[in-house]
């Protein structure tokens, strides 16, 4: 039977009791109003000055293209937005080699060890890529680097074996980091496959290989194509490990660049929201077309499995298939976290890994020689923190209005509590700052600006889980009590909260671990005095204080990998995989 | 409590009108059962009731106050009504005891006067010992019965219930309509129940509504449901009917109308309420076991007809015989003493009475 949610009238009656007349309305419209009106202005607001100042030329009063001239005109603008696609493209030829072999033989094989490469792929996808870019530079720098010193000693030369500070070495690093996008949205796809498109093509005659060629492969192409999408636009977007390996030989992609444009002397602010506009604009796009045509499986958490398919026997090649598994999971994770660590327990770096040589004063040292390390550990906790309450309080109310009420434009709602996702973090630090230094609210040079930006990344995806979960929640759970005489405010506490409690912990987790590194955004809103954790590892790196920054991100990398475990303690495998 | 009164009340969802127009009234200490196919509207007028829904028209009183109005609903927290809801709605991270016991805290009731009302609601419903279980360790059945000792704890002068045994097997749900029958004759409290399902409503109600896109189709006693359906929609949902269609022909006498029909001329009841229009088409139903058979010829010729037995379904208590009325397949019941071999050839008298004239709609 057709019975709707709720009527139009419900929100006001469960959040008011019995108020009565206009009042109802009145107090339905202000909530509705109010909550959009928090999200509008801090999504909407900073984005319009973002497309305004790329397109007004303020000393002329009037709107100009003159940025977008320049912008195509300028060669360094031009490289960049050319480095943008053709880290897009390598990444992309990367990820599909990498990613392809694992997820069909992780899903669909009898090859050994499955789990353990899936506990590592979703450890890779949820370490920072940045921590990976310095663990490669340890590796590969092109004087000291360990492995390039090694190759020097073996072959008597002094041609390093491979220089990480170019552009191959930033689509190494790169590729190495968003080939689980793939991953997870091939091997979910061929989890969910019914075995039976497969079982009745063995049956009708067809070898292993022409299964997969002509079935199994056709059925996965949407995610794919999804994953892809998926990797294109981390290149387009990411900030760190393309900063990191990029800066010193001045390679830059559009967000490094955007960086750049900001940070000199003066601030180029307009050509600033001139580069960050087209980032927007791919992600808007892609992220639209990924939704729309390829369906949401991106975006749904892999909870349950389906029943388990059939799983092939390829032989002797699941050891060849094992082996090239483990050896990416080796180079993408293993290697650059043990370099990392390495170096935070060498005496001094460059030594040999000998017991005398080994100490833990580099940790020491991270906490005794400035607070400054205190205070960027203090303030990204409290940050993330908030930023995790703030989201989880939020959106919480917003799915119940969207998933319980019919008030009308709730689907608007919906909507524009997705668009922080479409809003790369270097383009929404450049568009904080520009829409609140001075003017009426001035919150650029205080830590409440970095607060919102964590919001307004963070709320899609606390959004998306709490309407998911709220959807788990029958109805008639909250029905029941308010039959029983409990007021809406009473059942929220009593019977929803505590039935989502477990989601609503693990989104909390995750946006604490994202908001806990954050750097893209981060890096736009720092000004003196408000460090965060990133930033302090940005700057260690340009200080190159080996041990120190070995300490550092060794420490992050940890505190990284308890959240995880922690999230998935909390609400199964998968939570990472959103 | 007083009586519970619909008057004129409106509900659509979109373009679909779920309950269009309905005027009802619920007595007190009554057992009504809505009964109808789904999409009916019964369960959208039971969340009307409830006060989860806010009717477009019309309006829902108890006695002399209005509770629900197109502009004003009186939520459901303020009702002092219950509810048992079609997925029982226990909650998963509570116990049994912390369920039932939850109304009577919102009612801060003192907490030994909740342990001595929950453990006799419990009682109640004979879940003596799994106060302390979770919903997860209990059977369908028990969770059914929480639920119902959940709603009827706080003692309301109305409880809903939202087809409550439908998720149950059909042993058990023959078991528990009998227990929820005896617990609102101990109760003395308004009942009004939902349910798709015909023999529920026989059993359970003092009084059946039968509903049929979101309008009343037909209320009254079981009886008065099975003896003399209104429609062809009413006998067709309660009960099995043989439903047939003819021409009125001049002649009618008495209480009696004279129908022709395909497989020749007929005398039908004519029921006062049910009375045939003027229309020239004439429905009537006959239900299976209303028929008589006879295998010499019988004593009467009126509505006497030769059919051929077509199958025969034995089912112990009796045997279903569909048989063949010159072209036409009818169902017809029989005790065992008529036991007919296939392909035979028998008299069917319809006694004239048991023809009920159907409403033309």
């Amino acid at each position: 039977m057709a019975v709707a949610s709720s009527s139009p009238g419900s929100l006001w009656l469960s959040l008011t009791g019995a108020v009565r007349g206009w009042r109802h309305e009145a107090l339905r419209s202000l909530i509705f109003l109010g909550t959009a009106a928090i999200l509008g202005f801090f999504v909407l607001y900073p984005l319009g000055i973002l497309f305004k100042r790329s397109l007004y030329d303020y000393t002329a009063q009037a709107w100009t293209l003159s940025n977008y001239r320049i912008f195509f005109s300028d060669p360094e603008l031009l490289a960049a937005f050319w480095t943008t696609l053709k880290l897009a493209f390598g990444t992309s030829i990367f990820s599909l080699i990498v990613a392809l072999p694992m997820a069909w033989g992780v899903s669909r094989t009898d090859m050994p060890f499955r789990g353990f490469i899936r506990s590592m792929v979703v450890l890779t996808f949820a370490t920072p890529s940045f921590l990976g870019a310095i663990g490669w530079i340890i590796l590969l720098g092109p004087r000291a680097g360990r492995l390039n010193k090694l190759f020097m000693w073996i072959f008597s030369t002094d041609i390093p074996l491979f220089n990480i500070f170019s552009f191959a070495g930033m689509t190494f690093v790169m590729g190495l980091f968003v080939y689980p996008f793939l991953f997870f949205s091939v091997a979910s796809a061929l989890d969910n496959m019914d075995p039976s498109y497969e079982q009745s093509a063995r049956i009708l005659g067809s070898s292993n290989f022409r299964v997969m060629r002509t079935v199994t492969l056709p059925i996965v192409t949407p995610a794919i194509l999804s994953g892809l999408i998926l990797v294109i636009l981390e290149s387009f977007v990411v900030f760190g490990a393309p900063a990191i390996v990029g800066n010193p030989v001045h390679v830059q992609t559009l967000s490094t660049q955007v960086y750049t444009l900001f940070s000199e002397d003066p601030p180029q602010f307009h050509m600033a929201a001139t580069a960050a506009t087209p980032i927007v604009i791919v992600t808007a796009l892609l992220l639209i077309f990924q939704r729309l045509y390829l369906g949401r499986k991106q975006y749904v958490t892999v909870t349950g499995k389906s029943p388990q398919p059939q799983l092939v026997d390829i032989g002797k090649w699941k050891y060849a298939l094992c082996a090239y598994a483990f050896g990416i999971v080796f180079v993408s994770i293993l290697l650059p976290m043990s370099a990392l660590f390495e170096s935070s327990i060498l005496r001094t770096w460059g030594l040999p890994l000998s017991f005398n040589n080994l100490s833990f004063e580099h940790y020491v040292h991270l906490f005794s020689t400035s607070d400054v390390v205190v205070r960027a550990f203090w303030n990204s906790f409290r940050l993330a923190t908030g930023a995790a309450l703030v989201c989880i309080g939020f959106t919480f109310v917003m799915a119940w209005i969207v998933e319980r009420t019919n008030v009308p434009g709730k689907e608007g709602l919906a909507l524009l509590s997705m668009i922080g996702m479409a809003f790369p973090g270097v383009a929404l630090g450049v568009a904080l700052v520009l829409a609140f230094a001075g003017g009426p609210f001035p919150l650029y040079g205080t830590l409440w600006l970095f607060l919102v930006g964590y919001f307004v990344k963070g709320a899609p995806i606390a959004f998306m889980f709490a309407r998911a979960s709220l959807k788990q929640v029958h109805e008639e759970l909250e029905q029941s009590s308010r039959a029983l005489g409990a007021h809406w405010a009473k059942t929220m506490k009593d019977v929803t909260l505590p039935l989502m409690k477990k989601a609503l912990l693990s989104v909390g987790t995750i946006i604490f671990c994202l908001k806990f590194r954050d750097m893209a955004t981060s890096i736009m809103l720092y000004t003196g005095g408000l460090e965060v954790i990133s930033i302090l590892i940005f700057e260690y790196v340009e200080e190159a204080e080996m041990g120190t920054l070995g300490a550092l991100t060794f420490l992050v990398f940890c505190i990284n990998l308890t959240l995880i475990g922690l999230s998935r303690k909390l609400v199964g495998k998968g939570a990472f995989e959103m | 409590m007083s009586d519970l009164v619909i008057n004129e009340l409106t509900k659509a969802f979109g373009e679909t009108i779920a309950v269009n127009d309905l005027c009802l009234k619920f007595e007190e200490g009554e057992a009504v059962v809505l009964l109808g196919p789904s999409g009916c509207g019964k369960t959208t007028l039971l969340k009307l009731i409830a006060g989860f829904l806010q009717p477009d028209n019309g309006h829902i009183a108890i006695g002399d106050d209005i509770i629900s109005t197109p502009h004003e609903v009186i939520p459901p927290d303020r009702r002092q009504m219950s509810m048992v809801f079609q997925s029982y709605a226990i909650w998963p991270h509570k116990t049994v005891f912390q369920n039932v016991a939850y109304g009577l805290e919102v009612r801060k009731i003192n907490k030994s006067d909740i342990k001595k009302r929950v453990m006799n609601a419990l009682s109640m419903v004979q879940l003596d010992g799994l106060e302390g279980r979770y919903s997860t360790e209990l059977s369908g059945g028990q969770q059914q019965r929480v639920a119902v000792a959940r709603a009827i704890v706080v003692e309301p002068s109305l409880l809903l219930l939202d087809e409550p045994l439908s998720n149950l097997d059909a042993n058990l749900r023959i078991e528990m309509r009998s227990e929820l029958s005896d617990l609102h004759k101990r109760l003395g409290i308004t009942f009004v129940y939902v349910t798709h399902d015909q023999a529920e409503a026989m059993v359970l109600g003092d009084r059946i509504v039968l509903m049929n896109y979101g309008r009343m189709v037909q209320e009254g006693t079981p009886e008065v449901f099975y003896q003399t359906p209104k429609n062809r929609f009413a006998a067709s949902f309660i009960g099995t009917s043989n439903i047939f269609s003819g021409k009125l022909e001049n002649g009618s006498s008495g209480g009696t109308i004279r129908v022709r029909t395909d497989f020749g001329p007929i005398t039908v009841a004519k029921q006062v309420e049910n009375a045939a229009s003027s229309a020239d088409e004439v429905y009537f139903c006959v239900r299976p076991e209303w028929v008589k058979f006879h295998t010499e010829a019988p004593g009467t010729d009126i509505n006497v007809y030769k059919v051929r037995i077509l199958k025969r379904q034995y089912y112990g208590k009796y045997i279903q015989y569909t048989v063949d009325l010159k072209g036409k397949e009818i169902i017809v019941e029989a005790t065992d003493e008529w036991d007919i071999p296939l392909e035979a050839e028998v008299n069917l008298e319809f006694p004239p009475e048991r023809c009920v004239c159907l409403e033309n709609n």
